[in-house]
């Protein structure tokens, strides 16, 4: 997965939108969190950051610690934030002085090499009533079906050529583009046994991936027309995830301790 | 008015209404878009429906004698005839307008044509000799007297001959389905601005706007289906689709940018779209391509 994809402002904007919110903090702030801000957060799989700061600068949490099985990582974290707020450290059995009030984690993982035990030490870190949240692929290992990557591959085949990329199309492609996901649906399965008040819901996001992926560098955001095509893609492939003909990638869980 | 005269004001004002379009317009529109084409095409082995017809009914070769039923200006009949689907063709229509341009056109480019003018609601078809192709593009959903116009389809129709029918059967006067119209605007409220300038929000037409416009539009819907079906032996029935497309961008349309690659995007992953919900059954096709052959017995059919 191109973490650029899951960075950019328009992807899951459908979601977000049908649940009533502009974009992930706002929705955990406005839905979960009461409306208020938390004390302190963990990051599971933290990669370099990027999320941390972005929920950290939304009023999600006043600090956070984040943790990475990859050191690279976590020294770019590091050195992108402000310690007084943000702590990282690598691996995945930290030590936590105190439990704390959020627990998040985004696609980075599903490709943990044991993701069951972030999920058990997401557990073991919260709070009593403490939130624990995925955003990410929630998918099986092997991405999706072959009927539905060839519906995804129409979708592709939709964008007109002057947009994308002539490698972009046939099976074989998506099967690439789908290929280390990691096993999402594992991790949805270990948080609905080990939470309480679990909640799924659909984001979709393999087919606007497709396309993100094929249009790449191609659309322009200031331009209303481009803009247009992600989302109409997003819009679709809801409706089509609610029709059951395509089933979705990416999952929102979010559970309580 | 009286209830006769009332029915003559109405099909005076559809001649007028498409005497207009093919005089001073040619007839273009969202079923233009070559995407759409492409995916139809998709549908009849790769070609377009008249040389599929061709190659698959008449061995490759031209038919004899086709019947043009609905010709308008004749665009269809003349790209058929480049393509070799037929002979010679005798064209028939209600628009006096639209008859004039297909004559002259049809000299112009050597098509060797006859164009009549015919009431199909009452008037008998051209029955000199028998046609072994018969097409409708477009044409019966404008038919009150549907079952008429069939019958008489039928009765000129050679015993080994096929008729051929590309057209609209979706709700009659466009009066879409709840769905229909939830998918259109959803998909409405994401399209660009100066993309849903002409219709910003899709509702069910009122029968005064179509009395306004084209009395004739869509009169009967589905029955087209069934009414076929009461006649001939469907060989054929290939669902095009349209369902949402049509609703969408039949005024939107002309606003769509030809060479603008992300507005023909948006256009293509409408057309895209329509077909996975037509394939899973959420949406029925509002367009489709019937190949029929008259029944071999019905005892009930009287001689001709």
């Amino acid at each position: 997965m191109d973490v650029e994809y899951l960075q950019d402002p328009l992807s899951f904007r459908q979601f977000y939108e049908v649940n009533g919110s502009s974009n992930l903090p706002s929705l955990l702030i406005d839905r979960y969190l009461g409306g208020s801000t938390v004390d302190r957060a963990l990051s599971l799989m933290c990669g370099d950051g990027w999320l941390d700061r972005q929920l950290h600068a939304a009023g999600v949490f006043r600090s956070v610690i984040g943790i990475d099985e990859d050191e690279n990582l976590v020294e770019t974290a590091t050195a992108h934030s402000d310690r007084s707020a943000f702590n990282y450290a690598a691996g995945a059995d930290v030590a936590l002085e105190n439990p704390v009030d959020l627990v998040f984690a985004s696609s980075r993982l599903a490709l943990a090499e044991n993701a069951d035990r972030f999920v058990k030490r997401a557990h073991s870190s919260l709070k009593d009533g403490g939130l624990f949240v995925y955003v990410g692929y929630g998918g099986p290992a092997k991405g999706p079906r072959a009927d539905e990557r060839e519906k995804i591959g129409r979708f592709v085949r939709g964008i007109h050529p002057a947009l994308r990329d002539p490698e972009a199309s046939g099976d074989e492609y998506l099967r690439a583009l789908f290929a280390g996901l990691g096993a999402g649906n594992r991790i949805v399965d270990a948080i609905e046994n080990r939470f309480s008040d679990v909640e799924v819901l659909d984001m979709g996001g393999l087919m606007p991936y497709a396309g993100w992926k094929a249009s790449k560098g191609s659309l322009s955001y200031d331009r209303d027309d481009h803009v247009a095509i992600p989302l109409l893609l997003q819009l679709m492939e809801l409706q089509l995830l609610e029709y059951r003909i395509l089933s979705s990638g990416f999952k929102f869980v979010v559970g309580r301790k | 008015m009286t209830q006769a005269n009332e029915a003559a004001a109405l099909a005076q004002k559809a001649e007028d209404f498409w005497a207009n379009l093919q005089t001073a317009d040619p007839l273009r529109g969202y079923w233009a878009n070559p995407y759409l084409a492409e995916i139809g095409e998709g549908k009849t082995g790769g070609k377009w429906y008249l040389e599929y017809v061709r190659d698959k009914y008449f061995g490759g070769k031209p038919a004899k004698h086709a019947l043009s039923v609905g010709c308008g200006a004749g665009e269809v009949d003349r790209a058929a005839y480049a393509r070799g689907v037929f002979d010679k063709i005798t064209g028939i229509d209600f628009s006096t307008g639209g008859l004039e341009v297909a004559r002259k056109a049809a000299a112009e480019a050597g098509v060797p044509a006859t164009y009549i003018r015919k009431d199909f609601n009452q008037d008998t078809l051209p029955d000199a000799e028998r046609f072994d192709l018969i097409f409708d593009y477009a044409s019966s959903h404008h038919i009150a007297n549907l079952e008429h116009l069939i019958k008489e389809i039928e009765r000129v129709l050679a015993d080994d001959g096929v008729f051929v029918l590309y057209g609209y059967c979706g709700p009659a006067r466009m009066q879409w389905p709840t769905r229909v119209i939830d998918l259109v605007n959803k998909m409405l409220s994401r399209m660009p601005e100066r993309l849903r300038t002409a219709m910003p929000v899709l509702g069910r037409p009122s029968l005064w706007e179509f009395m306004a416009g084209d009395p004739s539009e869509a009169v009967r819907g589905p029955e087209v289906v069934d009414v076929i079906r009461s006649v001939f032996d469907v060989v054929e029935d290939i669902d095009i689709g349209y369902t949402l497309s049509h609703p969408m961008f039949s005024q939107n349309a002309y606003s769509l940018d030809p060479n603008s690659p992300s507005e023909q995007t948006l256009f293509r992953e409408v057309c895209e779209y329509e077909q996975i919900l037509m394939e899973n059954n959420i949406i029925g096709a509002d367009t489709k391509v019937m190949v029929c052959r008259r029944r071999p017995v019905d005892h009930f059919r009287p001689a001709r």
